[in-house]
């Protein structure tokens, strides 16, 4: 195998006989360190987002937990901003602005997120669990 | 010439050729927005094993600042990303060049070095920049393309190594593992 790759220069070939044990060790620790991150970080995010904010200009609307379905409308400048929640996530359904961005963000869901409407001041974002232990206040 | 002389100049170089590769890097096009090469570490890496951590230090310190003033970054934020970045993986490695070479070669303490560099940095961008815990999700994938870079330039110094210490007639470190070719 290795012969089939450097069988042109003599030089690369002495390439993988420069690793001594130290090398091999660091280079599967880090590899290690890297599928083992890839696989807490999701679940580490996932586990702290309680529910959402809502800012309408630069008040705060309020708070809403993710776990029960609703649709909110939500005042702005322009008009009355439809935020759904269902099924744990939280979407823009209908925006009166005129491009729509907002409903094209998509969803905030357990890994969090921000949806904002920019004509009509209104600003939708994750909130993280607090020290005190409530998570989230249903209105 | 006396030795403190000598020693000064090749140091001089180093951190010339360092400070060079590393705007050289800065203007070159990069595709994925954070990734680099690195290349500017294998002088660091290269002046660890030869001087000692004190003179690496400094060469890896000095390129940032001169590579900060001559890309007109000194002073912005992804100044300090590499300020930061070169001064942890330059202890890091200082550190792991402690161990013996029969037991880590360059490629070891580069690897170790590039990760080193890249947590560093993903972490002052979390403090300077994005304030946003989603942030680590990208330290896996930093991790591993730092082991990749990190190998190659481990290979690129040890043969920067070999080169220089037969060019300034140095002779070769005891246990030193790859003289046969």
């Amino acid at each position: 195998m290795r012969a089939f790759f450097f069988t042109r220069s003599r030089k690369i070939e002495s390439v993988m006989a420069l690793l001594v044990i130290g090398d091999i060790i660091a280079i599967f620790v880090m590899i290690g360190i890297a599928v083992g991150l890839f696989f807490l970080t999701p679940w580490f995010l996932k586990s702290r987002v309680s529910g959402i904010e809502i800012m309408s200009g630069s008040q705060t609307v309020g708070r809403f937990s993710l776990e029960s379905n609703r649709i909110l409308d939500v005042r702005g400048i322009l008009g009355n901003t439809q935020i759904r929640i269902k099924d744990g996530k939280a979407s823009v359904v209908s925006s009166p602005c005129s491009n729509k961005y907002c409903i094209h963000m998509g969803h905030i869901g357990e890994s969090g997120g921000i949806l904002v409407c920019v004509p009509n001041e209104i600003i939708v974002y994750s909130v993280k669990k607090t020290e005190d232990g409530l998570d989230a206040v249903s209105r | 010439m006396n030795e403190r002389t000598l020693k000064m100049a090749r140091l001089a170089m180093m951190l010339a050729l360092a400070t060079s590769i590393h705007a050289l890097e800065a203007l070159t096009p990069v595709t994925l927005g954070w990734f680099r090469f690195g290349f500017a570490n294998i002088i660091g890496l290269a002046t660890l094993i030869i001087f000692g951590f004190r003179d690496a230090f400094y060469v890896t310190v000095g390129r940032i600042f001169v590579g900060g003033l001559l890309s007109g970054s000194l002073g912005t934020p992804s100044f300090f990303l590499a300020l930061s970045g070169g001064v942890v993986s330059i202890v890091f490695m200082g550190a792991a060049n402690l161990i013996k070479r029969r037991y880590l070669s360059e490629i070891g303490i580069s690897v170790i070095g590039a990760v080193a560099h890249n947590m560093a940095q993903l972490f002052a961008a979390y403090l300077l920049i994005v304030r946003n815990d989603s942030i680590l999700t990208l330290a896996p994938i930093m991790i591993l393309t730092a082991t990749a870079t990190g190998f190659i330039n481990g290979m690129a110094t040890h043969y920067l190594v070999l080169s220089l210490r037969k060019q300034w007639r140095l002779g070769q470190e005891p246990g030193h593992t790859s003289s046969r070719s």
